[in-house]
């Protein structure tokens, strides 16, 4: 499902992000990428999702061949794969149901499918009672749950999260945890970044660990 | 269809919830395209007074004696007529300008008009109107080789023509087509930076909602297509309240004429509104122009790759 081979990063300095990163990730598992600040978790989950390209290696996510994307394929990749950010990137004047709905106005759902899956989606992360408020009337456990709901509506095979737990206090991070555990279950692929070793140790799940950009052990 | 459903969307969003923005940007807008409209009602009507001028400047060809018998008369006309220069060629028998001139001169010289004329010292002659198409420098140029050539002619004995007021208003004509052209280019460069300005700002307000776009597969001219067509729109709706407010301009100077008729500088001048086909294309004018102006903003902003800016 997932396979970087002999991947390089660099960036101009020279700064080598990431160095010779090889693994596999299978259709189905729960894994968690770990690191220290500046390991280079960022810059591995930017390759991932098609934010960046690598220097060289090759990355091959879905079926698709990464280096291969040009610009115009790169959205149709993009909806293959549902996206989470520590920062929740939600739109503040539009309200929950709007925000979550986003991926399948672009691929052209039709309004009445889209409730339809925005107020299932919105249930299975307990917010199906606050589909009309705006972001910023949410806490931040709920306003990441809003950004799960908005990468799980188009029912990806692939959810991505880059420190989702960043911005919460423990116990909201254990609620968000075992939420994207949830819809691992339910035979979604979930690949998190997260400094959190505390929790990765808890989870026992896959773990892959990056220091100064090199794989040094998978777990 | 699509895309224009997501305009609507679009615009509904963004005077809902931008109200203030959107607001300053059409006012923005209006008054570049009020500057541009009252500048293209001015020029029209400088054009039209020039085409007044022009249209009651007259070629007179006076006949000797010997040019009043019919065969140097029917050959001199056909000379001219066959030159395609004018658009009118009427024969003025000496019969005809005596009565002409005793018309005109009736205040004058009363006297004279009453008088039983024995003899008649107005020649006959053939009054001309120049074709509209050469009211230019290189028409008037044709009309002084012509008549320089239909001097020579048995039967004519001097033509008029105001050579001199004939230059002076070729080189007049040339210099103010010039100058138009150039205002005009640089008022619509100012316009296209003012609303590509406004667009820009407009744009900037909604970077989040790009870059979001772009995180959950939105292509480019899914996210481009609605701001190009609320450029468009926003160019449109400007230029037609612009034309409006041109319209509420012209209508009060008129009324301010008829009102002080005497004393109004606007009273002696035929002034005239825009015509339709003028305020038609400058209204498709400001469309593209709004359209082109956010095209360049959101190539430049919605690249793809938006994420990556933080």
């Amino acid at each position: 499902m997932i396979s970087f081979k002999h991947v390089y990063k660099t960036y101009p300095g020279p700064n080598h992000a990431l160095k010779d990163v090889t693994l596999n990730i299978e259709r189905g598992e729960f894994v968690f990428l770990t690191g220290p600040s500046g390991a280079g978790k960022t810059t591995f989950f930017k390759l991932l999702s098609a934010f960046d390209h690598p220097t060289s290696g090759e990355i091959n996510v879905l079926g698709d061949n990464l280096n291969k994307l040009t610009n115009s394929s790169i959205p149709n990749f993009r909806k293959k794969i549902g996206v989470i950010y520590q920062d929740f990137k939600l739109i503040n004047d539009k309200t929950v149901l709007e925000n979550i709905s986003l991926p399948l106005k672009v691929k052209g759902f039709n309004h009445k499918e889209i409730v339809s899956r925005a107020n299932n989606v919105l249930e299975q992360v307990s917010l199906g009672h606050k589909a009309n408020v705006y972001p910023l009337q949410l806490s931040g456990g709920e306003q990441q749950r809003v950004a799960i709901a908005r990468a799980l509506i188009h029912q990806p095979n692939l959810l991505i999260a880059d420190e989702p737990t960043g911005n919460l206090d423990p116990a909201l991070a254990e609620e968000i945890m075992t939420l994207l555990e949830k819809v691992n279950a339910q035979g979604t692929t979930v690949f998190v970044a997260t400094h959190d070793l505390e929790m990765v140790k808890r989870k026992k799940k896959k773990h892959i660990e990056i220091k100064a950009g090199v794989v040094s052990g998978i777990l | 269809m699509g895309y224009f459903k997501l305009f609507l969307e679009q615009l509904k969003y963004s005077w809902l919830k931008k109200f203030s923005l959107q607001m300053t940007t059409l006012l923005v807008m209006v008054g570049s395209f009020l500057v541009v409209t009252v500048t293209v009602l001015v020029l029209n009507n400088i054009n039209h007074i020039f085409k007044e001028v022009s249209e009651s400047f007259q070629v007179s060809v006076y006949l000797t004696t010997e040019g009043e018998k019919e065969e140097h008369k029917a050959k001199i006309k056909t000379l001219i007529e066959e030159s395609k220069i004018f658009s009118d060629v009427a024969y003025v028998s000496k019969d005809m300008a005596l009565q002409d001139f005793k018309t005109k001169m009736a205040e004058q010289l009363p006297s004279f008009v009453l008088e039983e004329n024995d003899v008649n010292p107005l020649p006959s002659s053939f009054a001309l109107k120049i074709n509209e198409q050469f009211n230019n420098k290189a028409g008037f140029n044709k009309v002084g080789s012509f008549v320089d050539g239909l001097l020579s002619v048995i039967g004519v004995e001097d033509i008029s023509y105001g050579k001199s007021w004939v230059n002076k208003y070729s080189a007049i004509l040339a210099s103010y087509n010039i100058g138009s052209l150039a205002f005009i280019l640089f008022l619509l460069m100012s316009v296209f930076l003012v609303v590509g300005n406004s667009i820009k700002s407009s744009i900037a307000q909604r970077r989040k909602e790009i870059e979001v776009l772009e995180l959950v597969g939105a292509t480019r001219m899914y996210i481009r297509m609605p701001f190009i067509l609320e450029g468009a729109f926003m160019g449109l709706i400007s230029s037609a309240i612009s034309i409006g407010l041109t319209y509420a301009l012209y209508q009060s100077i008129v009324s301010i004429s008829a009102a002080n008729n005497a004393e109004s500088l606007f009273a002696n001048l035929n002034l005239q509104f825009l015509p339709l086909h003028i305020s038609l294309l400058i209204c498709l004018a400001s469309s593209v122009l709004g359209a082109m102006s956010a095209m360049l903003c959101i190539g430049k902003m919605n690249t793809g790759w938006a994420a990556l800016s933080d």
